[in-house]
């Protein structure tokens, strides 16, 4: 027994190196260990995000939709983000809800979404769409379910089932609407290419095509009553209405020497009050209950006018950024802006949020 | 066999003496024109993917050598004419630095910068800030306006706080000389005497330049070592003879290895000096143990008929086993090396082989011979006499064996080396912290290279290819999709400071082409709309401008990622998310190419050295292993010395792990050596035990011959070898006085491994091989 246990041993004694060697050999033929990398995880905001459109529901969300079919919402207020599932890959231009939970959007190859569960799911609406170019750059909702978009090739669609079913409400034509609103008293103005005026006072029936004697770009349009309103666009022009939108007159003395902006915060020198002016404007919004108008354009603009649109003021957001920005919310600590980047400014400190 | 060609040496000692010192003479005229220069080709693994890429498109998407130069103002931004004058100035000049290419130099005065504007005409591209710099603050402010509003300027070329500007050029590869380059260079940047402005440069040219730079220090550093070991060497040896024919053997086998290497047409890579120092420590060592043994046979040679030659002849026969087989698996392990695509790895291993091979010769052989002439092998040198403190510590070696301590001097083993095996497996392959590994971290290269990566998106740069043979396949809107997407997904790792393409510049254009109204900044929808765009980019442009973003033919677009830093994490990473996303591309014609540039030729070296470096590691001790049992003809004598290899690499790698150190191409060769190093000490020793055992001293008497003997070697050797090692540690080059510290590691443990642990390992396991075939032997 204690023979056999030894010469076990023995045996075994004798094997292993042999093993060893054989196991050397294995390993230095066929063992090549592949690289592995450590994981990463995106932010919700990332440096090569474009923010197109914007929209604050309620107080603490912040709703905004971006190039390549990106969506992200915060229900802090700009604290943290959260990005949500489009479907989608092409731009997104703009954003509208009636609440938390109600939502659409609308874009590029004339896209439209809706969601009735904060987002947790877009659906594609069917939205009609023509054979030359489809690119649907502004929506609206309103009470009811009722949303109006607009868009390239003289686009104007409406839906009355909170964004499921879209149609044509005028026929299509060769210019670019950019930005449709409503009068306080419920006509609808859209504004477009060549300072293009559309003016309906039926809610869509009929559109009248108003002069408007610019033949710039106009970008955006809103009032403040049933009577007053500002549309604005490219190179920094300006028409105001006070007759509910028949008639617009160029706004433009009152800007010429306005001292405030030369100390607005990051303008250093004296000539670039002429900058701003002549900047772009891409977005104009009548604040109710501060009774203000604000707005954003090209190279970090912000802009502020008392209600009769007199009293301009204009500035860059911060000294180097000279980011554009497409849309802004109005809200109680502050405008917040969106387009190169996404940021709060509260009059005087322009804060941007989390990028990297 | 060994008896024969004792006694032949020794009989035919002038000619065997006069044909190696011929030989030596011959070999010094080769050995003194060896090329020090590191060459740029031979880093590349060529048959690897990477680099085929590397290689085909380097000439057009930028290669390797990118030097990077930073301006920088301390006051105020940029926008000053003394600061665009410097870097005016700085752009100019460098079109007249050695193999430069002129059409890739680009700064804010090239004319590669420019900025795309809507004009009455159509649309008109016009270079920033060329032919004139502006002057008065309106041109100052207006150029302050128009790199603000360039994403393609504001970022890559100006810093985002606009207080510093990048130039950078590129060279034509093959005309490439590291150090002209870095001379030629650094007079320029050093000219600049603008106060307040400060220029910082960084590229692999100027890494290398400063290599060289710090040649003549480190080869002083090398001298002084070679001094100290001489000194040291006379004061432990009292001999002239252990003084000087350790010092002939080393010297003869480097001037035979160098001549031959030159002859062989294989330069001296100025970072592998250390290899160098650590063949001649071989050198060195079997030459003391040469002389120790010889010292001994003096010893038992009776008063009054002292005759060398005898004593010679008999060191010889009884030395030759163990040291040439010391010397065949330090060739064999190192020569395993030569496995790797890597040409400068394949060239060192044979400079290794061919230096290590003519360490046989100039020591084994050469020394006795040498010893056979000696005329007063009694007498002293000197009355310092440092002996009885070196049997003091072998004393205590001989206690470890005798006493129970034996026991726990192997389980200490056991313990230290599953501990530092676990440890080492955090060994990285690639540069284990941001910056250069070859200098050190507050050196100024690493410094300026730190400073430029905070400010810029990334001083180094990848670049991927996605295309095919088609014409015009980057216009396609499909393609160029895919690479917004990319450079998306990319972007998202923090390292990678930023990406550009074509498909960055497309939509900028489509943008300025719809009044500057950002919702168009986007990619045409067509093929023939990206062209039209395209075009308009184009217009005016000189050749070469398009070349950074898309190829002649337009049937290959390149992304360029920026990186922070090159450690191999973040390169392994990044490689791993393009290789993520390219597996989900399904692009008609055209695919997705990795990758060139800095970073994906070093992706390409670090993968070859990550994928072989457990077979070297395995073949390595697998030759080793071999050539033990094939020696004393017994499989356990290669389990028995793998004992100190094994014990000596694991703590040298978890050393290397706990510095910071990753496996890099300058690395790899030392690893590997190092192995090949661990098991002379040891062979030494226990082979002394085997004779002594032979003439029939008992057990313990055996082990206690062989430590006061053969360990009296081995304690002299690595003493001296380790402190001359140490003094590398001084070096301006982080490199090499790591490495110092890392050849000093290995001796020590491999020392004291030899000193302690084997032979308490013969005495408790009794091998076969040394015990013969005796009942209580395994």
């Amino acid at each position: 027994m204690v023979a056999a246990l030894n010469k076990l041993t023995r045996l075994g004694v004798g094997v292993s190196p042999w093993l060893v060697i054989a196991g050397l050999l294995y390993v230095g033929l066929f063992v090549k260990p592949e690289p592995v990398g450590s994981t990463v995880i995106p932010t919700a905001i990332e440096a090569r995000d474009r923010f197109y459109g914007l929209v604050n529901p309620e107080p603490q969300v912040l709703w905004a939709v971006a190039a390549d079919g990106k969506i992200v919402r915060s229900d802090d207020a700009g604290q943290s983000w959260q990005v949500q599932d489009s479907g989608t890959n092409v731009h997104l231009q703009d954003i509208a809800a009636w609440d938390s939970q109600k939502a659409i959007i609308v874009g590029n190859t004339g896209v439209a979404m809706y969601t009735e569960n904060g987002g947790q799911s877009w659906w594609q609406a069917d939205a009609p769409r023509n054979d030359v170019v489809n690119k649907l750059l502004d929506v609206k909702v309103f009470a009811n379910g009722e949303a109006w978009a607009v868009g390239s090739f003289g686009t104007i669609i409406v839906s009355h089932d909170y964004g499921k079913s879209w149609k044509y409400a005028l026929e299509p034509d060769d210019y670019i609407l950019n930005e449709i609103t409503e009068r306080k008293d419920g006509a609808l103005v859209a504004v477009g290419e060549f300072g293009t005026i559309l003016l309906s006072e039926d809610r869509g029936q009929s559109w009248k095509n108003i002069p408007s004697t610019v033949e710039s770009s106009l970008m955006t349009v809103d009032f403040v009553d049933a009577q007053t309103g500002i549309a604005a666009g490219l190179d920094g022009i300006l028409l105001k209405t006070s007759d509910g939108g028949h008639s617009w007159q160029r706004i433009g003395n009152q800007f010429a020497n306005l001292p405030e902006a030369k100390a607005a915060p990051g303008v250093p020198n004296a000539s670039s009050w002429q900058d701003v002016t002549t900047e772009h404007i891409f977005t104009l919004r009548w604040h109710p209950l501060q009774e203000r108008w604000y707005g954003a354009g090209s190279k970090g603009l912000w802009l502020k006018a008392d209600a009769d649109g007199s009293n301009w003021r204009a500035g860059r957001l911060a000294p180097k950024d000279l980011s554009w920005h497409t849309s802004i919310a109005l809200t109680d600590n502050g405008v917040i802006y969106t387009g190169r980047n996404i940021g709060r400014w509260d009059g005087t400190r322009w804060q941007v949020y989390q990028s990297r | 066999m060994s008896e024969n060609l004792a006694s032949w040496l020794i009989r035919f000692r002038v000619w065997v003496v006069g044909v190696v010192f011929l030989a030596t003479f011959a070999m010094s005229f080769s050995a003194v024109k060896i090329d020090v220069k590191t060459v740029f080709q031979d880093l590349l693994p060529s048959d690897h993917e990477y680099v085929k890429t590397h290689n085909e498109f380097k000439d057009t998407f930028g290669g390797s050598n990118l030097v990077t130069i930073m301006v920088e103002v301390e006051d105020g931004d940029i926008f000053q004419p003394e600061v665009l004058g410097v870097v005016n100035n700085l752009t100019r000049e460098l079109q007249k630095v050695s193999a430069v290419n002129p059409f890739q130099i680009i700064s804010l005065a090239s004319k590669k910068l420019k900025e795309v504007k809507a004009s009455t005409e159509g649309i008109e591209t016009k270079p920033l800030m060329w032919p004139e710099i502006p002057e008065t603050d309106a041109e100052l402010q207006e150029l302050r306006e128009k790199v603000l509003r360039n994403s393609l300027v504001y970022g890559p070329y100006v810093s985002e706080d606009l207080t510093s500007t990048l130039i950078t050029v590129d060279f034509i590869d093959r005309l490439l000389d590291y150090e002209t380059a870095f001379e030629e260079i650094n007079g320029l940047v050093n000219n600049v005497s603008v106060p307040g402005v400060k220029v910082r440069v960084v590229g692999d040219p100027i890494l290398y330049g400063w290599v060289n730079h710090y040649l003549p220090e480190t080869l002083n550093l090398v001298l002084l070592a070679g001094l100290i070991l001489v000194l040291m060497l006379f004061v432990l040896n009292r001999t002239w003879r252990g003084t000087i024919l350790p010092i002939i053997s080393g010297a003869v086998s480097a001037i035979w290895a160098l001549g031959i290497s030159n002859l062989m047409g294989i330069h001296f890579d100025p970072l592998v000096i250390v290899i160098a120092m650590l063949i001649t420590a071989r050198a060195v060592s079997h030459s003391v143990q040469i002389i120790t043994r010889f010292n001994e046979e003096v010893e038992q040679i009776e008063d009054g008929s002292e005759e060398a030659g005898a004593a010679a002849h008999s060191t010889l026969s009884e030395l030759l086993r163990p040291g040439m087989l010391g010397i065949a698996t330090d060739a064999c392990c190192v020569a395993v090396v030569a496995l790797s695509p890597i040409p400068l790895l394949q060239k060192l291993a044979l400079l290794a082989v061919v230096w290590v091979g003519t360490v046989a010769i100039s020591s084994v052989l050469l020394t006795p011979v040498l010893l056979s002439w000696v005329k007063h092998p009694r007498g002293y040198a000197h009355p310092i006499n440092v002996s009885w403190l070196m049997h003091r510590v072998l004393d205590l070696c001989h206690w470890v064996v005798v006493s129970r301590m034996r026991y726990v001097m192997l389980i200490w083993t056991a313990i230290v080396f599953l501990g530092c095996g676990y440890y080492a497996l955090n060994l990285k392959v690639g540069d284990a912290n941001p910056g250069s590994p070859i200098l050190w971290q507050d050196s100024a290269y690493n410094l300026d290279s730190a400073a430029i990566n905070e400010k810029f998106q990334g001083a180094d740069r990848m670049f991927i290819v996605v295309g095919g043979d088609e014409e015009n396949l980057a216009k396609k809107p499909e393609v160029l999709k895919s690479l917004q997407e990319f450079q998306r997904f990319i972007e998202v790792q923090p390292e990678v400071g930023g990406t550009l393409s074509v498909s960055d510049i497309l939509p900028a254009v489509n943008r300025t082409l719809r009044e500057g109204n950002p919702r168009f900044e986007e990619l045409g929808s067509t093929q023939d709309i990206n062209g039209e765009l395209l075009y308009m980019f184009e217009a005016g442009a000189e050749p070469g401008d398009m070349d950074r973003y898309v190829d002649t033919a337009r049937a290959n677009a390149s992304v360029t990622l920026f990186f922070r830093d090159r450690q191999g994490e973040t390169i392994r990473t990044t490689i791993a998310r393009i290789k993520e996303f390219v597996a989900e591309q399904n692009l008609d014609g055209a695919e997705y190419k990795l990758a060139g540039g800095l970073i994906g030729v070093i992706a390409a070296v670090n993968e070859v050295i990550l994928s072989g470096q457990l077979q070297s590691i395995a073949l390595a001790l697998l030759v080793l292993v071999v050539l033990c049992t094939l020696v004393y003809r017994s499989s356990m004598a290669g389990m028995f010395f793998m004992v100190p290899v094994v014990l000596s690499n694991t703590v040298t790698f978890s050393f290397m792990a706990y510095m910071g150190i990753g496996m890099n191409i300058n690395t790899v060769p030392v690893a590997a050596l190092g192995i090949g190093l661990g098991v002379d000490y040891a062979l030494y020793i226990c082979d002394r035990i085997k004779q002594e055992l032979r003439t029939g001293a008992d057990d313990l008497t055996a082990i206690e011959r062989a430590l006061h003997s053969s360990g009296k070697g081995v304690m002299i050797t690595a003493f001296v070898l380790i402190v001359s090692v140490l003094l590398v540690y001084q070096s301006s080059l982080k490199f090499q006085a790591e490495m110092g510290l890392l050849v000093a590691l290995w001796l020590t443990v491999s020392a004291f491994t030899a000193l302690f642990v084997m032979p308490a390992m013969a005495y408790i396991f009794k091998p076969a091989f040394i015990y013969g075939d005796r009942q209580d032997a395994v």
